[in-house]
């Protein structure tokens, strides 16, 4: 079979449209791969776009190769592979650049088309927003209007193939959706490449290092959203419990413990409980955020000694899980191991720390008395709240106590427990999350990256572990309103929202205009997430339980039944009609000769036009002329060379308009 | 045409050659109009399957969205192209005797009475070059198949393959149609000019068709007369038309016998005599035909001559 050539398969005007639907379906891919890949790549597409018009300007054998050297060595420079989500995207990117330049058959346009499929699949893997379905949708679009072009041919315009592909896409919709909801979902991955570990963003750490961090990122990327049963809880009681640190040496906090802890007594429940559904984005970690204290969890998931959450692998998809927790609890008692643990000290305490802690201790000597002795301590002392503390190299402890006095909840918390721990109560640090803001648009909860947070958990006799938010001592409203992370300046300092949700209105203007647009962009991105992006295995299973699908007949019958429904309503447009109209020509003479008969001049059985004109002409000479001009145009574009639309248009305007 | 009997439908005949071959019109139906994916189809359900392969991977619900979409595209494409070729009403156009070794053409009409145009519609004939059409809505297209026309005698063009891969390019939609039109095709003739034959024997023809005391008189124009023989002048004047006639005798008439004629074989004797004929009416001539078991009497005109070289055509010795 000898290969069709370019021209004969794609005309200029789609060969220019072919490379802006490719550089369109690329485009993402600026902020995923590293510039100079997607440049190379922008270079061979304009590059293309210039031969267009002079094919002399296309490579040769010899430079292809050379630009082929070069695209390979671009991408083990900056990935140092050619597999896995970002050297296998770059890849497939410079070889779409590259099959474009040599792009000179039907095959390989048709080639370069389906290679920009695979590439707009490669973004997916970075990015599964909204955006990038209607983006998506777009693409795709263009892409089918090109290769629509591409089969019809030169008598075919842009605008009609674009026309066509769009209601291609607009058809194509349902019958995705069904296939979407109901084919069977196979659970990946199915292949394990090395460099498919994601990489962790934002989110807590499994360790902490309060004087590191001089700034404190303050993300709005969701960490969490919430659906609860019933009504949510007070913002005083949202604390969402994450990595407990025990460990320290004095700098740095671990929660690494030799051995896991075991329990020696369940914790004791009352008070109201809460029941709620969190989907967890994923944060590449095995743990899971619970409100303070679960109780109830599915059975995949595991629960520490220290009441963690744990799930059996890392979360690299967003999940979603079933809880139940109850704010008010009281833990056993303390097992040998946990005290030891719990006053864990990295040495001999500073002379100035001893000093301080043994006034209190002069005070009282009942645990949670000197705890509260330390609180007043924060709150009495100059103490101040920023998310841009000085940085604190060695001794960050003694030096925040003592020196800086500036910080956020990881340096109140650390040095809480230390304080705690040098007066022999057993003290451990919690991490996760605190507060989170109620979308009233899709009543739930969302908690952000900027929610983080940490706190210190002391073991009382009376109570067991008891959670202390020493943050809370220095700014109450951190933890009763949240960060207002819509007012918040860049340089740091953080503004409290002192009104709350209920002020959702007129006071602010703009800025609430601003959160509100923004509320509702949070639902319905929370609805995507929960409808498509989580829509796994699982869930599918869950979601056919309710329509009552039990086994593959049940299936078969509803997905062949809305496929068949697609098809009928596709198909509707098209079905032939069993007697189909004749040639339109022959339609508008009949009508003439239906006008005629009326006035009793009727054509007989094998009388031919000519003929039967002649007569009608003797018969009505006042007509004869119109007759005449009818009969010419009938039978030019029955019998004619060639037929042409504006006769047809002429010959039914006579034939409306004659009188007989 | 009657509906088709189940067995006839799932005849495998009908997807190699068509079905029976019909006089009239024939409208693309669901019956006619078979689908199947090409070549590039195939490879799109291999790219769909990897693309699927890798949303599982990846677990990218966006994959299953992409990979499922053009699944829907390519399936409401085939649809398309069904749309394309349905509805469509050919018929051939009588077709034109030709000599052996020209190209016989089967002129069909193609009408489209739908409020579509069809973009990219292929006929084709066995050994004919394809032809490419566009039909704009409520239109008719004359695609004209050229067909080798090797041997003398009727010429059936077989099996029309009306086929197109619009809109996706991915599926090959056809119809094969079989019609009952058929093309005369006559002897090849004789390639180069030869001396008429004198009546019983073979001599040079000398006879000067028509000098003025042959002049017999005028009488009314009839189709076939030879055109040369036309009163022009009364024509220019606004006369009907009229032929002028001319005296001759029988035994000067030019008798064209298959006996006679020169050649070995009955092919070559043929292409002689049809050359004969072609020479004769362009010389304006008068002349008879006989053929073992045939005998045409002398007269001349297109009628004439058709009439002579559609036996020459059909001769079976």
């Amino acid at each position: 079979m000898t290969a069709i050539p370019l021209r004969d398969t794609l005309t200029a005007a789609f060969e220019k449209l072919l490379l802006f639907s490719l550089v369109f379906v690329a485009l993402p891919h600026v902020n995923n791969l590293h510039p100079t890949v997607f440049g190379f790549f922008a270079l061979l597409a304009a590059w293309r776009y210039a031969t267009v018009e002079r094919p002399g300007l296309r490579p040769g054998k010899w430079t292809l190769g050379l630009l082929m050297l070069c695209a390979m060595a671009l991408v083990y420079v900056h990935y140092h592979r050619f597999y896995g989500r970002e050297g296998g995207s770059a890849l497939f990117l410079v070889g779409l650049g590259l099959k474009l330049m040599e792009m000179k058959t039907r095959r390989e346009v048709y080639l370069v088309i389906f290679l920009g499929f695979f590439v707009a699949m490669t973004q997916y893997l970075f990015s599964q927003t909204i955006p990038m379905a209607l983006y998506t949708l777009v693409a795709v679009g263009l892409s089918v209007g090109v290769l629509i072009g591409a089969g019809g041919g030169p008598a075919l315009a842009p605008v009609e193939a674009f026309k066509r592909s769009s209601a291609l896409v607009a058809q194509a919709v349902p019958i995705m959706l069904v296939l979407f909801m109901f084919s069977p979902r196979l659970p990946g991955p199915l292949w394990k490449l090395p460099d498919d570990e994601r990489h962790a963003k934002t989110g807590l750490s499994d360790n902490l290092e309060p004087g590191s961090i001089s700034h404190l990122g303050r993300s709005a990327e969701p960490a969490f959203r919430v659906d609860f049963q019933s009504a949510p809880p007070p913002n005083a009681l949202r604390y969402w419990r994450g990595p407990v640190f025990w460990h320290t040496n004095g700098i740095r906090w671990d929660v690494a413990v030799d051995k896991p802890l075991h329990r020696d007594q369940e914790p004791r429940f009352s008070g109201p409980s809460y029941r709620y559904a969190i989907t967890l984005e994923p944060h590449q970690r095995r743990w899971l955020f619970a409100l303070e204290l679960p109780g109830g969890f599915p059975s995949d998931v595991a629960q520490t000694a220290d009441y963690l959450l744990l799930t059996k692998d890392p979360v690299h998809d967003r999940r979603r899980f079933e809880l139940v927790s109850q704010p008010d609890f009281r833990t056993g008692p303390l097992s040998p191991l946990e005290r030891a643990q719990g006053l864990q000290l990295p040495g001999p305490p500073d002379g100035r720390v001893q000093t301080l802690v043994e006034a209190w201790r002069g005070e009282s000597a009942r645990p949670g008395d000197l705890a509260q002795r330390a609180l007043r301590y924060f709150r009495e002392e100059p103490f101040f709240y920023t998310l841009n503390p000085p940085a604190l190299e060695d001794h960050p402890i003694e030096r925040f106590l003592f020196e800086t006095r500036r910080g956020f909840c990881e340096h109140y918390a650390t040095s809480f427990v230390y304080l705690m721990r040098v007066a022999g109560i057993p003290a451990r640090v919690v991490t996760g999350y605190q507060g989170g803001a109620w979308n009233p648009v899709g009543r739930f909860l969302e908690v952000r990256q900027a929610d983080a947070h940490a706190w210190a958990e002391v073991w009382l006799p009376e109570r067991g572990w008891t959670r202390i938010d020493p943050t809370a001592a220095v700014a109450p409203e951190r933890i009763e309103q949240g960060i207002d992370l819509d007012a918040a300046s860049p340089e740091g300092d953080v503004m409290f929202n002192p009104v709350g949700e209920a002020l959702a209105g007129h006071a602010q203007g703009f800025r609430d205009w601003v959160r509100q647009g923004r509320m509702l962009w949070a639902s319905v991105d929370h609805a995507w997430n929960q409808w498509v992006l989580a829509y796994d295995p699982e869930q599918q299973r869950r979601f056919w339980d309710s329509l009552g699908i039990v086994d593959w007949g049940k299936l078969a019958l509803w997905m062949g039944g809305l496929l068949g429904l697609c098809g009928a309503a596709a198909a509707l447009l098209f079905w032939p009609r069993r007697k189909l109209p004749p040639d339109p020509a022959v339609l508008a003479y009949r009508r003439f000769l239906g006008k005629l008969a009326r006035r009793g001049v009727v054509k007989r059985m094998g009388e031919g036009p000519l003929d039967f004109s002649r007569r009608a002409m003797a018969e009505r000479p006042e007509v004869s002329a119109t007759i005449g001009q009818i009969t010419g145009i009938f039978l030019g574009l029955r019998y004619g060379k060639t037929a042409r639309a504006e006769d047809l248009a002429r010959l039914r305007r006579l034939v409306r308009e004659f009188r007989v | 045409m009657p509906s088709p009997t189940l067995k006839q439908r799932f005849d495998l005949q009908r997807f190699f050659r068509g079905d029976k071959a019909v006089p009239g019109p024939i409208v693309l139906t669901h019956r006619l109009i078979f689908i199947v994916p090409n070549k590039r189809g195939l490879g799109l359900a291999l790219l769909l399957f990897i693309l699927w392969l890798t949303s599982i991977n990846y677990s990218s619900n966006l994959g299953f969205i992409l990979t499922f979409l053009l699944v829907a595209i390519a399936l409401l494409g085939m649809l398309h192209g069904y749309r394309n070729l349905a509805g469509l009403s050919i018929r051939p156009k009588p077709g034109q005797p030709v000599f052996a070794g020209e190209q016989a053409r089967l002129e069909l009409a193609v009408v489209n009475s739908g409020y579509l145009p069809r973009y990219a519609v292929w006929c084709r004939c066995k050994g004919a070059e394809p032809v490419r059409i566009d039909i704009p809505a409520e239109t008719t297209a004359n695609p004209t198949l050229g067909l080798p026309a090797t041997r003398r005698g009727w010429l059936e063009p077989g099996t029309v393959r009306v086929y197109s891969e619009f809109p996706l390019g991915l599926f090959h939609a056809w119809s094969l149609l079989n019609f009952q039109e058929r093309v005369l095709v006559y002897p090849r003739p004789a390639p180069t000019p030869m001396d008429f034959p004198v009546s019983g024997g073979y001599g040079r023809f000398n006879r000067q068709p028509h000098s003025a005391d042959d002049f017999h008189g005028f009488q009314a124009y009839q189709a076939g007369d030879p055109l040369r023989h036309i009163h022009w002048k009364g024509v220019a004047k606004g006369h009907d038309p009229q032929v002028k006639r001319y005296a001759g005798g029988e035994a000067e008439d030019l008798a064209l016998v298959f006996e006679e004629t020169p050649g070995g074989d009955t092919e070559s004797r043929l292409s002689r005599l049809c050359r004969w004929i072609v020479d004769a009416e362009a010389a304006g001539l008068r002349y008879s035909l006989s053929l073992p078991g045939t005998r045409i009497a002398a007269d001349c005109g297109a009628a004439h001559s058709r009439l002579c070289l559609e036996t020459l055509a059909l001769f079976q010795p």
